[in-house]
């Protein structure tokens, strides 16, 4: 309602007809009026980046044949269908992708509750440390871990045959276990942004009210905890499982060296020579068709739970306590910060200071070489550096502004389409970087932008704007249109109120949305891997390539490429506090 | 724990025993030694300001709050002794309890609510259901039971709450302010058929609340607290009529409220000693307020008493009499004359501000009464209807004054 009493539909509904020979009609003045014009382009845009490489993978997969004499077919469906490899490529990432989401549903959860709801020693610490995955890169975390966990050659495996004299190969990161490891690893900051809140905000007399009316403490938490927080675990789980199977990054560096196949790799290896778009175009309208199934399945299942949004004000939070519990939780938390985070980085910053890696740290080969290779003298890691910097600088500036004039469209326009705009807006969220950028290709691949850095920019932007939409849009949402309306009673012009009310309202939001785009483009490697070209490589790409020459330079741009990413997270937490002080 | 010493100070067996609790959250002392006691069957009010200590006290009997020292004893149980290592979780003290946001499980229907005790407690679900209906007709919510409960109004989820509560027929029913986020209409209704539930069932209950009136339409005993102390506990008609402490006449509605000093003692002022309140009513004493008004009123502490003391005096507005000046004085009433220095027209009364020398006294008088602003008025004041306190507690009054 409030948005339907914008300036605009007032000036609609009370405007006299004109009755000059100005020739406008009022509607079409009111589409030509800046607050309408502006937004809409940009939802256009919006609409465009996503519906162009759904329809070119649509069309190429029902295109068969040799390039250049393509004719109208369903082969390429009929012989996937009958290929086995696709079959044990689907099933083991959809197994990797359901293990890896319940694992990380169980750290999200247990997590969440530890810190919102326990005692446990450095719980505040622990809110700002279980959020450090989810800013770094997959790829390097994956890559991190083979150092840690390579049969005969991972430091962990090192270690438990020296001290506990066991063997040397009772890791193996190289497997589908190792895969979903990495993956849990990192998508257990998702379900646990999904269920700290809902956690924070439940109302501890639920709880209480079961326990007095003669629940016991596990009872109460099967019968009122768990059930109040499934919408949002639910949600949650639903994420994690739609990028984590599509996630390129971790297959690539745990699967592929010991040949074992993953829809998102097997997309990749068939677009390399000899390469059969046809097939990989088929594979991508299937995994898009189940994205978009999984995207309806979750409106539609929290339109019903609509207790998942219902929460109390202000009530105290209360804490159980453990008693000697405490360090049976503090133990996990210790467990998951350390192979989230601390071992990773560690094993990745011995394997940069190495000139030889073997497996155990050795003083005898400390060298700074490796950063002095890759900052100043190689050529590839230089390049990548400069282009993942300005992809990601003009790429998040990009976002944030369309970003913004599609949230203000959503939030304050007054069409009939909002509600229809807003689900194909968010569509590309779960859509896999590697599918899109497949999209992409086969879209582009005969235009001037191929190869350029323009190509990898669109596929980003495409790719991850719904994520600051979404941000933008609950910022404008929070701050209500009124003040807005009386600026505009007041005698200002709509560019007025944007630039003098609005956007100072919403900056916080923006700056947030900025941070988290630019740390996504820094390290993204799903959507470019299909898209670079000699001279637009990106430093993700650039550790692929250097990957099979060279162990302590991709080591060195990893920790070079984490040290930007952590710099972004260290901004986003001040801004972050910043917003809550005032 | 045998009933050695559970026979109250009236002769009844007291039910629920709560002794010298005492709970500090990271510095805030919520509670400074708490003690009562309710009788079997009668409802118990703890009547005090917001933060003073009523959840805390309703948290620690149900046990979901743990004290740092006293004792809890419901029935022959005693469920909390900080002394003895005691502290019985809350699901095996047996209690009931409607919380102030009524906790109400979004994910259950009304009859899921309302059922969860009886089916925690493993009873049959044929007696279930049917105990579940009993229940729903008695809080007027028959026919409801399939309902998600998140599609009902304030006023019936506060009916769940409270048929959730007494479902499994508990030996103590815990009130958290239940009716506080009802709207006036509904907070009126709901309280007469709390009363009348209470009637018929006549579950023992202790109701926390900051509202007077449902303290005093509600309860058999009222325990007023202030700052995590027992500010004083009597029947509501005793409360209201004699309040003990002048924090509780003020809580209660002693909108006049004056420092003076006992000017006389015994029969020196007037020399006659009026026969209706002789016999145990008190010694009628003379207090000074201001420089130059002395009222007659009664000393009803037994503590002693020198002229010159500092006291509060206090009385209602309601009743302050008016009447036109230059009338004569009736022998023992306190009649004095001011001028009005404001007066609000409320419908069927009136509020006056009154000056009387030092003295700002506030009056209501009927509807119809026509003193005009700045208008000469007498008003009277009988002494029974004073309340004098010795002034040691001055500064406590200070406090709540300026509030
Ligand atoms: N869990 C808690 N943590 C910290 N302080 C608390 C907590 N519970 C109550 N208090 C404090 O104890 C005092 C009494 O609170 P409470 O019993 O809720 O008062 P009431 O119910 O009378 O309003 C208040 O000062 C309150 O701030
Ligand atoms: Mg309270």
């Amino acid at each position: 309602m409030k948005a339907g009493r914008g300036s605009g539909s007032l000036s609609g509904a009370l405007a006299p007809a004109p009755t000059s020979g100005l020739g406008a009609k009022p509607w079409a003045r009111n589409l030509l009026a800046p607050q309408i014009l502006i937004p809409g382009i940009a939802v256009l845009v919006g609409v465009a980046l996503v519906a162009s490489p759904f329809l070119a993978t649509v069309v190429r997969s029902a295109l068969a044949g040799a390039e250049g004499a393509l004719a109208p077919s369903l082969r390429n469906f009929t012989t996937l269908f009958q290929d086995e490899r696709f079959y044990s490529a689907l099933g083991i990432t959809a197994v990797t992708g359901l293990a890896a989401t319940l694992l990380s549903c169980f750290f999200g959860l247990t997590l969440a509750w530890i810190v919102a709801r326990t005692d446990t020693p450095g719980r505040s610490w622990f809110d700002t440390l279980n959020l450090v995955p989810f800013f770094l890169s997959p790829f390097v975390g994956a890559v991190s871990w083979t150092y840690l966990a390579a049969p005969h050659a991972g430091l962990l495996n090192n270690a438990i045959s020296r001290y506990l004299a066991g063997p040397g190969d009772l890791l193996n990161i190289f497997s589908i276990g190792g895969v979903i490891w990495v993956l849990a690893l990192f998508y257990t900051p998702y379900v646990y942004l999904f269920v700290i809140g809902p956690m924070r905000r439940m109302d501890p007399a639920l709880e209480d009210a079961a326990r007095v009316h003669g629940a016991g403490f596990l009872l109460t938490v099967r019968h009122v905890t768990a059930p109040l927080m499934l919408p949002a675990l639910f949600s949650g789980a639903l994420v994690v499982f739609v990028t984590s199977a599509g996630l390129f990054d971790v297959p690539l560096a745990l699967a592929s060296p010991r040949a074992i196949p993953t829809i998102p790799t097997t997309v990749y290896s068939l677009v390399q020579y000899p390469s059969d778009y046809g097939r990989a175009a088929t594979i991508g309208v299937l995994v898009m068709a189940i994205t978009v199934f999984f995207a309806l399945a979750q409106r539609a299942y929290l339109s019903r739970r609509s207790y998942a949004t219902v929460t109390g004000k202000g009530y105290r939070p209360r804490t159980v306590q453990l008693g000697r519990w405490r360090y049976a939780t503090l133990a996990l938390e210790l467990f998951y910060v350390l192979s989230g985070v601390v071992l990773p980085m560690i094993a990745l910053i011995f394997v940069s200071l190495s000139s030889l890696w073997t497996g155990w740290p050795a003083f005898a080969y400390m060298t700074l070489g490796n950063f002095d290779q890759v900052l100043f003298h190689h050529d590839l890691a230089r390049r990548a550096l400069v282009n993942s910097l300005i992809v990601a600088v003009l790429g998040a500036t990009i976002g944030v502004l369309l970003g913004t004039l599609q949230s203000y469209y959503l939030q304050r326009g007054r069409s009939r389409l909002r509600t229809i705009m807003d689900s194909v807006l968010s569509l590309p969220l779960g859509i896999p970087g590697i599918i899109l950028g497949l999209g992409f290709l086969i879209l582009l691949i005969r235009t001037p932008l191929y190869a350029t850095l323009w190509i990898i920019l669109i596929a980003y932007i495409a790719r991850f704007l719904p994520l600051a939409t979404r941000g933008i849009s609950a910022m404008l949402l929070a701050i209500g249109g009124d003040l807005e309306e009386s600026a505009r009673a007041n005698g200002a012009s709509w560019a007025q109120t944007v630039r003098v009310i609005v956007l100072p309202l919403i900056k916080p939001a923006l700056v947030a949305a900025w941070l988290m785009l630019f740390v996504i483009f820094i390290r993204e490697l799903g959507a470019t891997i299909l898209l670079y070209g000699q001279g637009t490589e990106t430093i993700s790409v650039a550790m692929v390539i250097l990957g099979e020459q060279n162990f302590g330079q991709v080591a060195a741009l990893a920790v070079v490429q984490t040290l930007m990413l952590v710099a972004a997270f260290m901004l986003f937490r001040l801004t972050r506090s910043s917003i809550l002080e005032s | 724990m045998k009933s050695d010493n559970a026979s109250g100070r009236d002769g009844t067996h007291t039910f629920v025993e709560v002794t010298a609790l005492r709970k500090n959250f990271d510095g805030t002392l919520a509670l400074q030694g708490v003690s009562f006691g309710v009788a079997r069957g009668t409802t118990v009010s703890l009547l005090g300001p917001s933060g003073c200590g009523k959840t805390t006290v309703l948290r620690s009997i149900a046990g979901l709050e743990t004290p740092d020292a006293g004792r809890v004893r419901i029935s022959d149980t005693v469920v909390f002794d900080s002394d003895g290592g005691i502290n019985l979780a809350p699901e095996v003290r047996q209690v009931g309890m409607v919380f102030q946001s009524y906790a109400v499980w979004p994910h259950m229907t009304v009859a899921e609510n309302v059922g969860f005790p009886l089916k925690i407690r493993r009873v049959p679900a044929a007696e279930i259901e049917s105990r579940i209906a009993d229940v729903l007709a008695l809080v007027g919510l028959e026919g409801l039971g399939a309902r998600p409960a998140t599609n009902l109004s304030g006023g019936q989820q506060q009916r769940v709450a409270l048929a959730r509560a007494i479902i499994h027929e508990p030996r103590l029913v815990l009130f958290d302010e239940p009716l506080s986020n009802l709207d006036a209409k509904l907070r009126d209704q709901m309280r007469t058929e709390l009363k009348l539930l209470q009637n018929r069932l006549g579950f023992t209950a202790i109701y926390v609340t900051h509202d007077q009136e449902e303290a005093l339409a509600l309860s058999d005993n009222v325990v007023v607290m202030n700052h995590g102390l027992v500010e004083g506990m009597a029947a509501p008609r005793e409360l209201f009529a004699r309040p003990t402490t002048p924090f509780v006449a003020n809580f209660l509605g002693f909108d006049n409220m004056f420092e003076g000093t006992v000017a006389w003692i015994g029969d020196a002022g007037t020399g006659d000693s009026s026969p209706s309140v002789s016999g145990g009513a008190g010694i009628p004493i003379g207090v000074t307020v201001g420089e130059d008004v002395t009222l007659r009123c009664f000393w009803r502490d037994g503590a002693q008493l020198a002229r010159g003391a500092p006291v509060i005096l206090a009385f209602r507005s309601e009743r302050v009499t008016l009447g036109s000046p230059g009338g004569k004085d009736e022998p023992g009433s306190n009649r004095y004359e001011g001028s009005v220095e404001a007066c609000v027209y409320l419908g069927t009364c009136q509020d006056y501000l009154i000056e009387a020398g030092s003295m700002r006294v506030r009056a209501v008088g009927p509807g119809d009464s026509t003193f005009g602003r700045g208008e000469r008025v007498a008003f009277s004041i009988r002494p029974e209807d004073c309340c004098v306190f010795s002034g040691g507690q001055s500064l406590g009054l200070k406090g709540l004054t300026e509030e």
